[in-house]
């Protein structure tokens, strides 16, 4: 009698165990899920900023900043420009507008995420209209 | 006679079940630490390679920046050393700004490695890889300059390839 008492205090505490066990993983698991998302984020961040650069960088020297996004693999959808990467969207809006002394060409590469915009880098260019003397 | 095989029954079960429940319990921690540390081992994997190419890209253009009133250069220095020069006049004394890839023992377990490098010396001081400071772990740095453009080709130390464009602005620059 003694020892079946004896094995049910221990069947009852090894449930405990394994309850309060299962408790703590599954707060672990959502941490780990939450770690491995965040590094995720900040892997698309990092890429889509070193993307973002280089596509300023190529507008900013190119009299056609359609071409260049065209060669990028970009594709207009609703007057902004689109290429997906690998977990993140590049999304570049571009703006010219004439004035007197000549061309503002300004322009906004973001990378998005899901709904979430990652990075938004704004850059502009004043090409000036030429004066004849 | 068959009474004590009866009584004995249960407690079997009982045993097994105990048996059963521990396996799970240690099967379970197992999977778990597993888990964990592999989820552990990428975020730190993927954040140094996101640190290393993040200060590469800073370095390289923030040079370039700084200095494209000089000229801008690829210099091939011997040894298999392609340099990224951004060269500056003062006083009639050209000054070298140059950064390039070449091997040098890693701080933590002392082999040697391959990092991204920075010297910046006179045109009277001889070009001496170690001299420079480095900067961080890189595989291959690969400068190109075309029609006023600036491309390195980087590839950082797990193998994950990128390319750093710059448009050179000023007139002296890209030759």
């Amino acid at each position: 009698m003694k020892s079946r008492s004896r094995s049910n205090t221990l069947l009852i505490e090894l449930l405990l165990v394994i309850f309060f066990f299962m408790c703590s993983a599954a707060i672990l698991v959502q941490v780990f899920a939450n770690a491995k998302l965040k590094s995720r984020t900040a892997h698309a961040i990092n890429a889509s900023m070193l993307d973002a650069e280089n596509i300023a960088e190529d507008l900013y020297s190119t009299d056609d900043p359609d071409a260049v996004l065209a060669d990028y693999g970009f594709t207009a959808e609703d007057g902004n420009w689109k290429l997906q990467k690998d977990g993140y969207l590049l999304k570049v809006a571009l703006k010219t507008e004439e004035t007197e002394s000549g061309t503002l060409r300004s322009y906004e590469v973001s990378g998005i995420e899901g709904e979430q915009t990652l990075i938004t880098l704004p850059a502009t260019r004043f090409i000036p209209r030429e004066v004849s003397p | 006679m068959s009474k004590p095989v009866i009584s004995r029954s249960p407690r079997i079960i009982q045993s097994v079940f105990v048996l059963l429940l521990l396996s799970l319990f240690a099967c379970l921690s197992a999977f778990l630490v597993t888990m964990g540390a592999q989820i552990y081992r990428n975020t730190v994997d993927s954040a140094e390679v996101n640190n290393h190419s993040r200060i590469a890209s800073a370095v390289i253009r923030s040079s370039v920046w700084a200095e494209d009133g000089g000229d801008v250069e690829i210099e091939q220095m011997g040894e298999g050393i392609t340099a990224l020069s951004v060269v500056n006049e003062y006083d009639g004394v050209k000054y070298y700004k140059r950064l390039y890839c070449a091997m040098d023992s890693d701080p933590l377990d002392g082999e040697p490695r391959s990092f991204l490098w920075e010297s910046y010396n006179s045109e009277d001081v001889e070009f001496i890889p170690e001299n420079g400071e480095s900067l961080c772990e890189l595989n291959s740095f690969v400068p190109s300059i075309e029609n006023n453009m600036l491309k390195v080709e980087l590839e950082t130390s797990n193998g994950t390839k990128s390319t750093i464009r710059m448009a050179l602005r000023t007139g002296g620059a890209a030759k």
